[in-house]
């Protein structure tokens, strides 16, 4: 029941920080490729590589932190059903190539992001905290 | 301020309904450690093109789009996934797994579409 509120918690905050980005205006206005969805993904998909990381391979994170800031808070600021929609409408206005354009570099820096997430993490703890990693990838349960 | 509101009512259903389906699928399916996340963003896009193609009021998208379904789909743990699996060594399934959840979910936002403006 704590765990539920705790996820949820964290839900609120990150659709709502979403869609503050969302309404945002940005440098991108008139541009119709998908700036505000493109960095809210990518800059989620860096901070929960950290988060994940030290909480799976460092140990440092009580599951209740990890749900609320991971599954609840990142896993809503972040979001997919948008993303296909964006590419769906960019399709119908004849957009194709951007389309393609928008999906690929969503997934390719998307990963980057990741990466970069976890090789600052582990640098971190292993350079500055001295901590050392328990690598227990495969135990990982839902995100 | 009453936007926030719907936003975040919606965010807070979707990410519990999110947690709790994707848990009981790994559960179901442990073989398949993505299959959770590949079914909650597949089923969302598809939620968001009925959504969005019935319209109605600005309130109702604020809670079902932004809030519900947006937090329901995610990003962060489908590309965390993806990273795991190419560090098991798994490129094909991860390759499979980004290019699929993609084109499957466009394809779901489409149907979502199709259904409402022409079965409705």
């Amino acid at each position: 029941m704590k765990r539920n509120a705790i996820i949820a918690i964290g839900g609120i905050f990150g659709a709502i920080a979403r869609y503050e980005v969302k309404t945002a205006s940005f440098f991108g206005e008139g541009w119709q490729f998908p700036i505000q969805t493109f960095l809210t993904n990518l800059l989620g998909c860096f901070l929960i590589a950290i988060v994940l990381t030290a909480a799976f391979e460092y140990l440092i994170m009580s599951t209740n932190l990890r749900l609320g800031i991971a599954t609840g808070f990142l896993g809503a600021f972040t979001t997919f059903s948008t993303m296909c929609k964006e590419i769906y409408f960019l399709i119908t206005l004849n957009q194709c190539k951007l389309s393609i354009l928008y999906g690929m570099a969503s997934l390719f820096f998307g990963y980057i992001a990741v990466y970069l997430g976890v090789i600052l993490t582990r640098f971190l703890m292993e350079r500055l905290f001295n901590k050392e990693s328990h690598c227990i990838l495969k135990e990982r349960d839902r995100s | 301020m009453i936007e926030l509101i719907f936003v975040g009512i919606g965010g807070a259903f979707g990410s519990l309904f999110r947690f709790h389906l994707g848990n009981w699928v790994n559960q179901k399916y442990a073989k398949h450690s993505s299959l959770g996340t590949l079914i909650i963003n597949v089923s969302g896009a598809f939620f968001l093109g009925v959504v969005v193609t019935m319209g109605s009021s600005h309130s109702y998208q604020l809670l079902f789009a932004d809030g519900f379904l947006g937090a329901y789909t995610t990003f962060s743990t489908f590309m965390y996934e993806t990273f795991t699996l190419t560090q098991d060594g798994a490129h094909h399934h991860a390759f499979r797994y980004i290019i699929g959840s993609v084109v499957f979910g466009v394809l779901g936002f489409g149907l979502g579409v199709y259904l409402v403006s022409h079965l409705i």
